[in-house]
């Protein structure tokens, strides 16, 4: 049974399954002891994904006795979520959990949810349909197929499968709007803030939800991040011109049309149109041969290739898969575990900038005191990196706010998957702070860190690494 | 031809009389943009004629000598036709009617804003824009990493290899390129491109909510992307991001360059002077940027303001004057808000000058007061007041322009480029009656920007220094007096070729001559005197068969005139030339890369000088240095490589996309 071991309220370890988070937390509550499950994913570029996730999710029944007190679904992305697929076997040989955790964002029901899903589905689908139909997009392929890796109809079913499995065992499915009371006393006429929550408790710990925003913190994220707004303009010109080439037609185009609410093929071109069709000519307008041979700009226009910018739209459609990629990161659970001593344990997910933004200019009420987030941040004893430590995942003057010695922080990050991930400074800074354990360095794990003896025989080194806080 | 055939031989008698071609072509522009077509007080401004240098057109598009407008929309999968400006209906009438609707006239803007921008230019300049040449072969901005280590060229290798560059006549124009909110120089295409796109549900203002704007129908947004280009033309290396300044230079410069385009249309100027009472630290659109495009995405107001920003007071949104503070460059990492505290420093110069020479005229209106009465000011000071801020302003943008000639070939910093300003303008007026440098130094020290080296902050300390000055001259003369002497003869050899009627592309080919003949002087020179040529010109000895041999290469040669403001002081003619070096770096130790096996994590570093050459009195008179072994320079460019990665880096690593990247839809132009 893994648990704190004595003098500790609670011990985080890390799975090293490859490129993705898998956490398993087990906190003091009174005398006993609590499981949590953080995510079981993989990046789809690992090898062996199927063995090294039932080898991990099997450690996690072996040391749980098949019984979960949580399981947190922090966010939709391949390697958060996959393992429920991989492991399906071994999942639903657990006998109980209790409750499954997620952020409001994985409720379907939910308006602001299916809002931003619309938007990561409109992108998905835009960019997907370029990929295939337009031969232009081939230059830019590689780069777009493995940001889109990342989500799909596969990912939306492992996080379904998860789901359900929390049902069938029993869970109470917690949709999580973020916790905290405005701290500045809202003028008459206002109505309070939706659901203010005080913190749950967890075993001897609470549990503070700060993230994904909701309400004014959700729309000043959308307004002001950077890749909501590039993902609407992206999306916008794309569409447009969609809705405009009715070339290369096709049912699928057609469909897609049908979904975006953009007119069939032919049909309706010219409310897209900028200008007159007196002004409008096609290459081979019979006009043109009425024109002065020197007004025929068509052939000025193709006499030098190198200059033409028939493709130039295609860098849009590449932005918006990244846009669309960073939008599903915000919308990641953010929580944070607080002890008695007023210690904090911060897992975040993949949170970008938007979402640590909203998390601020509040107060918490925890067991009875009100603290707000540089409290919270002043007192973390653990972080789990944001996004794999990538460069806008973890907020620079949050960070600076955590403690200066001693913080112990878990990066799930591998080498020669992304050309900057792990960030460099980032990851200087936090060792300046405190013990850095990285997933692909487990078997060179040293003190507060231990690795497990068992050697995996998918990844060649420790199975996970544990620490006792 | 055709005048051949109708001129038969009339000897003993006269010619018919010719017609001379006129020196300008008037065109009908948006003063600012559509957005102030819809205001009822400001109709009268709202579209300008703009004087564009006269010039027969190759054919329509027009397509001329400098720029050729191409209108192909591939989001709209149509071809718009090319505007006739010769036409007679066109000619009559300046040109076609300012129009949203008319593709053509669209046409005509880019190209009549794009023309007046060149021409703010070659005023300043006293020579001939060019655009950057294009890498044929290969097909790449920057040479790929490899190309460093190859083994030492001979000179004919090295250059025949000069000839993969081509020379680029035209800057193409595509005014309807895409569909989005974006406007853009590439420097793969030596094309702009201009965006269009529906205005956002909540837009502000003038923009009507799904209503189209069009980047290309913006002075400001054509005029900006247009001096990306014409700066790239001039300092090719500005768009490599070695440290946090340059690409801010970048957009600080265009948007400097735009702003006071403001002040050459006299009926606007006059306008926003009565509006403003005289007093230009208030809101107006001179100070301000993109007003539509702004609006136009929801924004509150114009996308950028060199003197003011837009802060929320008791929950209403109000326009305040930006206040000076030394601390913002410090925490402003980002290209354009960067830029913008660059802009505002200059901005502020202008603005302590404009106020200097005109509290005469505001004294003279006040009874000696200087303090007017409420109300509307008489048309007679609106009228003088405008005439100094047009030449106060016409001042300003040369001496910013002139400053390009005395930046370093690399790497630049605003710190350096404020020492440029100074000693271009110094070159230029001797005294300095009017506090233009004073004000320079005065607003960029209050926006924090000061060279890091500078001990006092004072106009003398911050030239750069003569080169007499620097090191024992009259020795170094004396012992290389042969050398001077066959650099002196070189160069007066290939001045004597210079001139004036010659074309863009003879200039273009001339300057490929000069750069070989001084490759082989300098080449020369550092061969036989390393230590010496690393002293004065901050060049190494170069290192043939090493893997980082510091292949010296003439970046760029060029004739930089001195037209005297006043009679005391001589024109003249210097010669600023370019020397680069480049190297592998190592990022742990900050060394040279010494094989060729690690490569993998260098980074490519580079070094260099701007050398300034009196051609009459043959004299070398400055040598800005960026030394090649510099650790300084060399940690700071890795430390901002490692720190400065955008969000588009964590996947991709695309060169010459910064311009695409940077002027995205967040509404940064």
């Amino acid at each position: 049974m893994f648990k704190p071991k004595p003098g500790s309220t609670i011990a985080v370890r890390m799975y090293c399954q490859g490129f993705g988070d898998c956490f398993l937390v087990a906190v003091q509550d009174g005398g006993s002891v609590k499981h949590l499950v953080i995510d079981c994913g993989i990046h789809k570029n690992c090898k062996n994904k199927e063995e090294r996730m039932r080898e991990v999710v099997a450690s996690i029944r072996k040391e749980t006795g098949g019984k979960l007190a949580a399981l947190a679904i922090t966010h939709e992305h391949y390697d958060h979520v996959m393992g429920f697929e991989f492991a399906k076997d071994e999942w639903n040989k657990f006998t109980k959990i209790d409750e499954i955790w997620a952020g409001w964002t994985e409720n379907e029901d939910d308006p602001d949810t299916k809002r931003i899903r619309q938007l990561g589905k409109d992108a998905l689908r835009i960019a997907e349909t370029a990929l295939h139909h337009m031969p232009a997009f081939s230059l830019r392929r590689e780069e777009i197929e493995s940001i889109f890796a990342s989500t799909g109809d596969d990912v939306r079913a492992a996080r379904d499968f998860a789901i359900q499995l929390g049902k069938q065992k029993g869970a109470t499915i917690e949709y999580f709007e973020p916790m905290g009371l405005p701290s500045e006393p809202r003028g008459e006429g206002h109505s309070p803030a939706p659901s203010p929550k005080q913190a749950i408790k967890f075993g001897d710990l609470h549990l503070v939800v700060l993230g994904p925003p909701r309400g004014e913190k959700l729309a000043k994220m959308e307004k002001s991040s950077e890749m909501f707004l590039r993902a609407r303009s992206n999306l916008d010109s794309m569409s447009n011109f969609l809705g405009l080439n009715a070339a290369p037609a096709s049912d699928y185009l057609d469909r897609l049309r049908q979904e975006l609410g953009l007119p069939r093929s032919g049909e309706g071109e010219d409310q897209y149109q900028p200008f007159d069709s007196q002004f409008r000519f096609s290459a081979t307008d019979p006009r043109w041969d009425l024109m002065p041979p020197d007004e025929r700009i068509q052939l000025r226009y193709r006499s030098e290739p190198w200059r033409a910018i028939d493709d130039a739209w295609v860098a849009d459609a590449a932005d918006l898969a990244l846009n669309t990629d960073g939008i599903t990161n915000n919308t990641s659970l953010a929580f944070a575990l607080i002890d008695g001593a007023g210690k904090s344990y911060l897992f975040v997910g993949d949170a970008q900038i938007g979402n640590w933004q909203s998390w601020g200019e509040k107060s918490y009420p925890v067991n009875g005191q009100s603290i707000g987030i540089d409290q919270i941040l002043g007192n973390v004893a653990f972080y789990k990196v944001g996004h794999h430590a990538s460069h806008n995942a973890t907020m620079k003057s949050s960070l600076h706010k955590m403690p200066s010695s001693n913080l112990v922080s878990m990066v799930t990050v591998e080498t020669g998957f992304y050309k900057s991930i792990p960030k460099a400074p980032l990851m200087d800074e936090l060792k300046r702070r405190g013990p850095v354990q990285r997933m692909d360095e487990a078997s060179s794990a040293q003190a507060p860190f231990v690795a497990s003896t068992t050697i995996s025989q998918w990844t060649q080194r420790p199975l996970y690494v544990e620490v006792h806080l | 031809m055709a005048s051949q055939k109708s001129q038969p031989k009339l000897e003993n008698h006269p010619p018919i009389p010719a017609y001379a071609a006129p020196p300008y072509r008037e065109l009908k522009v948006f003063a600012v943009d559509p957005s102030l077509a819809l205001k009822v007080e400001a109709l009268e401004v709202a579209t300008t004629t703009l004087s564009v240098r006269w010039e027969d057109y190759q054919a329509p598009g027009p397509i001329g000598e400098y720029l050729e407008v191409i209108d192909i929309d591939p989001a709209s999968r149509c071809y718009y036709p090319p505007v006739n400006l010769t036409r007679p209906e066109v000619l009559a009438n300046s040109g076609l009617d300012p129009s949203e609707g008319d593709p053509r006239f669209h046409q005509q803007m880019v190209y009549a804003v794009a023309m007046k921008t060149i021409q703010s230019f070659e005023s300043a300049l006293g020579r001939r824009i060019h655009w950057a040449s294009r890498r044929v072969n290969p097909m790449k901005l920057v040479e790929p990493l490899e190309s460093v280590l190859d083994k030492k060229k001979s000179l004919e290798a090295r250059k025949a290899e000069d000839e993969y560059y081509e020379y680029i006549p035209h800057l193409r124009i595509y005014p309807h390129a895409l569909r989005g909110r974006n406007a853009y120089y590439d420097p793969l295409r030596k094309s702009l491109l201009f965006g269009y796109f529906p205005a956002d549900a909540d837009a502000q203002g003038s923009a009507i909510s799904g209503g189209l704007v069009f980047t290309a129908l913006s002075f400001d947004i054509v005029a900006h992307e247009t001096t990306h280009a014409i700066l790239d033309g001039l300092q090719r290396r500005f768009i490599e991001p070695t440290n946090p300044d340059v690409l801010a230079f970048h957009e600080a410069f265009a948007d400097i360059v735009a702003l006071f385009q403001h002040f050459t249309m006299p009926d606007l100027l006059e306008y926003q002077i009565a509006k403003a009472r005289g007093d230009l630290e208030t809101e107006n659109v001179l100070a301000q940027l993109a007003t539509q495009f702004g609006e136009g995405l929801g924004k509150h107001g114009a996308l950028r303001d060199a003197i003011g920003k837009i802060e929320t007071v008791d929950g209403k949104k109000q326009w305040q004057r930006k206040h000076p503070d030394p601390t913002e460059l410090a925490s402003t990492p980002e290209a354009h808000a960067r830029g913008g505290i660059l802009v505002s420093a200059v901005f502020d110069a202008f603005l302590e000058i404009y106020k200097h020479r005109t509290a005469d005229l505001l004294r003279l209106a006040s009874d000696g007061s200087g303090v007017l009465r409420p109300g509307a000011i008489a048309p007679d000071l609106v009228k003088r007041l405008a005439e100094e801020a047009a030449k106060v302003s016409k001042h300003v943008l040369s001496i910013c322009i002139r400053a390009l000639d005395y930046c370093p070939p690399i790497d630049i910093t605003f710190g350096e480029y404020l020492r440029a300003i100074l000693t271009a303008d110094i070159e230029l007026v001797p005294n300095d009656r009017f506090g233009y440098r004073v004000a320079f130094v005065h607003a960029f020290r209050k926006w924090g920007i000061f060279p890091k080296e500078a001990r006092t902050l004072g106009v003398q300390t911050l030239l750069w220094s003569r080169l007499g000055g620097q090191i024992d001259w009259s020795r170094f003369a004396a012992k290389h007096q042969t050398w001077l002497e066959r650099f002196s003869k070189v160069v007066k050899r290939n001045m004597n070729r210079y001139s004036v009627t010659m074309s863009r592309e003879e200039v273009w080919e001339w300057s490929k001559d000069v750069r070989w003949d001084l490759l082989e002087l300098f080449d020369e020179f550092v061969e036989s005197h390393g230590d010496e040529a690393l002293e004065i010109f901050g060049i190494e000895r170069e290192r043939p068969g090493s893997v980082n041999e510091y292949k010296l290469e003439v970046h760029s040669a060029r004739p930089s005139f001195r037209i005297p403001v006043d009679a005391n002081t001589p024109p003249g003619i210097d010669l600023v030339i370019q020397l680069t070096q480049k190297a592998l770096v190592q990022p742990d130790d900050l060394d040279d890369v010494t094989t060729a096996a690690r490569t993998e994590s260098a980074f490519l570093f580079r070094g260099g000088s701007t050398v300034i050459y009196d051609v009459e009195r043959s004299e070398f008179k400055y040598v800005i240095r960026k030394r090649i072994k510099s650790k300084t320079r060399r940690a700071r460019q890795r430390d901002f490589r490692e720190g400065s990665l955008n969000l588009e880096d964590l996947y991709f690593e695309r060169f010459g996309d910064q311009f695409r990247m940077l002027h995205s839809e967040l509404g940064e132009l």
